[in-house]
């Protein structure tokens, strides 16, 4: 496939479908040449459930990507998100011939395959299976490139992403039938993690909570690896339609509501205060309590972080979490959320968006956008990583056709 | 309905109903084994299963082997669709099963291949050879997963269909049945001993002959409900205190959540069966504290008798069921209102006669059970109840004590006994013909049959109002009439309330003052137990109107079950750990 260094990152999310093209310069920087950006239909916890609608908006994203960056869009980076995502942990073990004492690349292949041969339920296929580390002899070496050194025994780590097949291949059609060639599918999670955390972050651990319109995505690392990541169904969207029940106020009133007044953490300032709505004519319309609205936000948001907090805690990581909870997606501009993320999971908690990018970027600074810009930045590391391989992308979308 | 008299007066050898229970698939085969172990009294345990070296480990007495040709002895692999095609292919074989309208229990444990595939198949095989079909169903623990839940709620709406009572027992409620730290093995094993004491408890009370008998009509009317979650407990006891330890035993069974649970029941059967000690007072004891925890207008339909090989235990079992899901009001919902008035009376009568001999189970029998059929068989009630007063007690005795406790009661109550029966003729003319003629033939259909008499018992109240000896009589006949009456008017509940209070009143102080007045020589125990028992039989006269409070309560529960979800009511729901989590927070955890 002839590549440029141009890559393209596709989000079809539950409120918005959002294309980033992005330039990736000699030096690595990644220069953003435009971002196209419709709003969504036909998309629902992440999902495409209305081909027909989402198309509509694909096209039009398309088309305003191609505009603002002044590129024909061939190929794009495909995010996929959904409960359905899992995630699991693997280790593949071999042993070295006995006249054999330098790891070769053969070994590691061969590692590699065990590692990743984990049985994963018959609907599901493999998103990412993602090197975490490399142990020569034992536990206590981890080693990233163990090509050239000695040893008897070789194991690897790898973290293993999987997803229901037909769901992926439903969302992969769909950016086909554009028609737009899909280069490779990546979890939103995984996505997002490549712009929102730098090395060091990686490498003293992190949790990536990327809280966007339908879903909520998040991501674990520690130690530099990738060690856990999922998915919960929960985002923006049910707060939305939260709050327009229990006000019994339309959803889009509810929207504004949550976007001007809404706050994660009850404050005291909202007792007894109240918001007027306006009615279509610009007349008074109903009175929301303050205080209620932001309950609302607080236990919906609560329950997403304690799930998640559950999540994680069960592999007990959040010890060698250094770096704390990194907060991005269009959600995460919700007030009071960080103190509230802070609160649950006892860590450090920050907003955070995009870095590591220029151009317009500044423009983008907006944590809605990690997810495509981090399609771009996870493109870079790919294309990176594997150079050499001539199987490279074309083989990767075969493990999707069936 | 299985009645002692009539099996008295056609066929002295069929005293018992041909009890089939059948195990189906892995969890199926282990309720027989745990059943089988336990003992269960005439009944026939067969196992079902397309896996043959499952089967070939089952106690069973008879093995079906499913889809011989199909799976080749293999299992079905968690494919209901091999299941049903296994069944299928032996559908024969289970027909043959069916033969001689028995009552068969189906036992499955749902979300599996075999189980769910071959359950539907079973019961409706069952149902179209006139078998009662009762169905056990186990449920997948949730985390099984969302698809074998889905293909095990697939499966008991179609066994809804063919089943004349369906319960189910959630395996996410097994962490309650045992201690924490309790292994594994001892979770499964206590599941499997629910059901099959449930199983062995409906079977002993249908087969057993009750002083104060419950039939399968009454254990419909307890088992109504859609999509229930059965309540099932049972104690035995014995020692000074066994009345109240058997109770407590009882309560304690995780089903009925400490007894929490049965103050949302409607109505529940209560069996109580003892040796020859038993005494009344024990009885009455008993059914205080049992009524303790049910719903002050719940309808009980109490049950006693006699059984010999209890020794000095006595035992009580507590059947009821709480819906999970709306009742919906179809023609069944009506029929089986019949059925719950008819054993509501079936109950006032009993306890009535009750007064008059204190302390003995042997009369109760005699007057109860008339009048629990009374509502079936109105017509014979015109034709027999002028004429025929002097056969009856004959028959009510006999039948009564027949084998087993005819001895009990002599022994215990010999100067009694007597005293009894001369009451009894006295009340009984009517109620003793109808039995006759109804029980012999509607046996299990006698649901459907309800509707058909409901307009004769009101005219016999009218021709019999003249009479002024049979004042008694006609009181009964107020209380059977009652019935028939309702379920026409069933669909508008509100309707149904109105006429109930106003017949009610009249029938319950009469029979009090009837039976004090011919039986005054009584012991001074009897006058507490007449009392209690009529406050039992308050309650439970009133317990036609409680459906309406009842379903209203109900309709509360509907929107907590199925809040809105708003602009997620389309599309699939995420569920995690149980929890809808498209309904708001807010709503859920308020």
């Amino acid at each position: 496939m002839a590549k440029s260094n141009i890559y393209v990152g596709l989000e079809i999310g539950t409120s918005k479908i959002c294309m980033v093209v992005g330039e990736v310069k000699g030096d690595g920087a990644i220069k953003i040449l435009g971002v196209g950006q419709a709003p969504s239909r036909g998309v629902r916890k992440g999902e495409i459930v209305d081909y027909d609608n989402a198309q509509t908006c694909l096209h039009e994203a398309l088309v305003r990507a191609e505009d603002r960056s002044d590129v024909i869009i061939n190929n794009v980076f495909l995010a996929i998100t959904g409960s359905h995502i899992e995630s699991l942990n693997n280790r593949g073990t071999i042993t070295l011939a006995g006249d054999q004492n330098e790891i070769t690349e053969e070994d590691l292949e061969e590692v590699k395959e065990i590692a990743r041969d984990v049985p994963i339920p018959q609907q599901n296929v493999f998103l990412h299976s993602i090197i975490r580390h490399y142990f020569v002899d034992g536990q206590d070496n981890k080693v990233q490139n163990p090509i050239g050194m000695l040893g008897t025994k070789l194991e690897a780590d790898y973290h293993i992403v999987h997803g229901i097949r037909t769901r992926i291949q439903n969302a992969i059609r769909c950016v086909r039938e554009i028609p737009l060639e899909v280069e490779d599918v990546v979890f939103s999670g995984v996505a997002s993690a490549q712009v929102v955390l730098n090395k060091d972050d990686k490498s003293r651990g992190a949790i990536v909570v990327d809280i966007g319109g339908g879903t909520t995505d998040y991501v674990v690392y520690d130690d530099g690896a990738l060690s856990q990541s999922g998915c919960v169904g929960i985002g923006g969207d049910h707060i939305t339609n939260d709050i327009s029940i229990v006000m019994k106020i339309p959803l889009s009133k509810a929207e504004k509501l949550k976007v001007e007044h809404g706050s994660a953490m009850i404050r005291e300032s909202d007792e007894g205060k109240a918001i007027k709505l306006e009615d279509d004519m610009h007349f008074e319309g109903k009175e929301i309590d303050a205080h209620m609205l932001n309950q609302v936000i607080h236990m919906r948001l609560r329950e997403v972080f304690e799930f998640i907090h559950k999540k994680i805690g069960k592999g007990s990581e959040l010890a060698k979490i250094g770096a704390g909870i990194f907060l991005t997606g269009g959600s995460s501009k919700m007030e009071g959320i960080d103190k509230l993320a802070e609160e649950i999971f006892e860590l450090p908690v920050q907003r955070s968006s995009i870095r590591s990018m220029s151009g317009t970027a500044s423009a983008f600074e907006n944590p809605q956008y990690s997810t495509p810009m981090g399609l771009v930045r996870y493109a870079q590391i790919l294309d990176n990583d594997k150079p050499v391989k001539g199987k490279g992308i074309v083989g990767f979308l075969k493990r999707f056709k069936k | 309905m299985l009645e002692y008299r009539r099996e008295a007066k056609d066929s002295p050898g069929a005293d018992s109903v041909a009890v089939k229970v059948i195990g189906i698939g892995g969890a199926g085969a282990n309720v027989l084994d745990r059943m089988a172990l336990e003992g269960i009294e005439g009944a026939e345990l067969i196992s079902m299963n397309t896996d043959v070296r499952a089967l070939g480990t089952s106690v069973a007495n008879t093995k079906v082997q499913l889809g011989k040709a199909l799976t080749q002895g293999l299992a079905a692999g968690g494919d209901p669709e091999l299941g049903a095609q296994a069944a299928e292919e032996s559908q024969a074989e289970i027909r043959a099963i069916m033969q001689g309208n028995p009552i068969v229990f189906v036992c499955a444990g749902l979300g599996g291949g075999t189980g769910s595939g071959a359950a539907p198949l079973v019961a409706k095989i069952a149902r179209e050879e006139g078998a009662f079909v009762v169905s056990f169903m186990t449920m997948p623990f949730s985390f099984e997963g969302r698809r074998r839940l889905e293909q095990a709620e697939a499966t008991l709406r179609s066994l809804e269909v063919y089943s004349n009572a369906l319960v189910t027992f959630d395996n996410d409620r097994m962490g309650d049945l045992v201690l924490p730290k309790e292994g594994v093995s001892a979770a499964f094993s206590a599941a499997d001993q629910i059901i099959s004491q449930s199983v062995r408890a409906v079977c002993n009370m249908v087969n057993q002959r009750g002083l104060v008998q419950v039939g399968l009509d009454d254990l419909l009317t307890a088992l109504k409900s859609h999509e229930s979650r059965c309540l099932f407990g049972y104690g035995q006891a014995k020692g000074d205190n066994r009345a109240q330890e058997a109770v407590a035993r009882a309560l304690k069974s995780p089903l009925l959540d400490k007894g929490a649970l049965l103050k949302n029941a409607k109505n529940a059967i209560v069996q109580v069966s003892g040796g020859e000690g038993l005494t009344l007072y024990e009885v009455e004891i008993l059914m205080k504290e049992v009524t303790k925890h049910l719903q002050e207008n719940a309808q009980i339909l109490f049950g006693l008798s006699a059984d010999e090989k209890l020794g000095e235990n006595v035992s009580v079992t507590i059947i009821s069921s709480v819906s999970e899901n709306e009742v919906k009001p179809e023609g069944k919902g009506g029929e089986t209102g019949t059925k719950e008035k008819a054993a509501a009376t079936a109950v006032a009568a009993a306890t009535a006669p009750l007064v008059s001999t204190p302390e003995e189970p042997v009369t109760e029998p005699a007057p109860e059970e008339p009048t629990a059929k009374k509502p079936d068989a109105p017509l014979s009630v015109e034709e027999e109840a002028g004429p025929e007063t002097a056969p009856e007690p004959e028959v009510a005795p006999e039948p009564v004590a027949a084998p087993v406790d005819e001895d009990v009661a002599e022994l215990e109550l010999d100067p009694e006994p007597e005293i009894a029966l001369e009451p009894e003729p006295e009340p009984e003319p009517e109620p003793a013909p109808p039995l006759e003629p109804v029980t012999e033939e509607p046996a299990p259909e006698s649901v459907e049959e309800a509707p058909a008499l409901e307009p004769e018992p009101e005219v016999t109240p009218e021709e019999e109002t003249d009479v002024v000896s049979e004042l008694e009589e006609l009181m009964m006949d107020d209380a059977v009439e009652e019935p028939p009456l309702v379920p026409p008017a069933e669909r508008t509940e509100t309707d149904e309330v109105v006429p109930d209070p106003a017949p009610k009143p009249e029938p319950e102080p009469a029979p009090i003052p009837a039976a004090a007045a011919k039986i005054p020589p009584p012991r001074k125990k009897p006058a507490p137990a007449s009392e209690e028992t009529v406050a039992v039989e308050l309650p439970s006269t009133e317990a036609e109107p409680d459906p309406t409070g009842e379903e209203a309560h109900q309709e509360e529960l509907i929107p907590k079950r199925k809040p809105s979800r708003g602009r997620f009511d389309k599309s699939e729901p995420t569920i995690i750990d149980g929890e809808d989590l498209d309904v708001p927070t807010f709503l859920r955890k308020k």
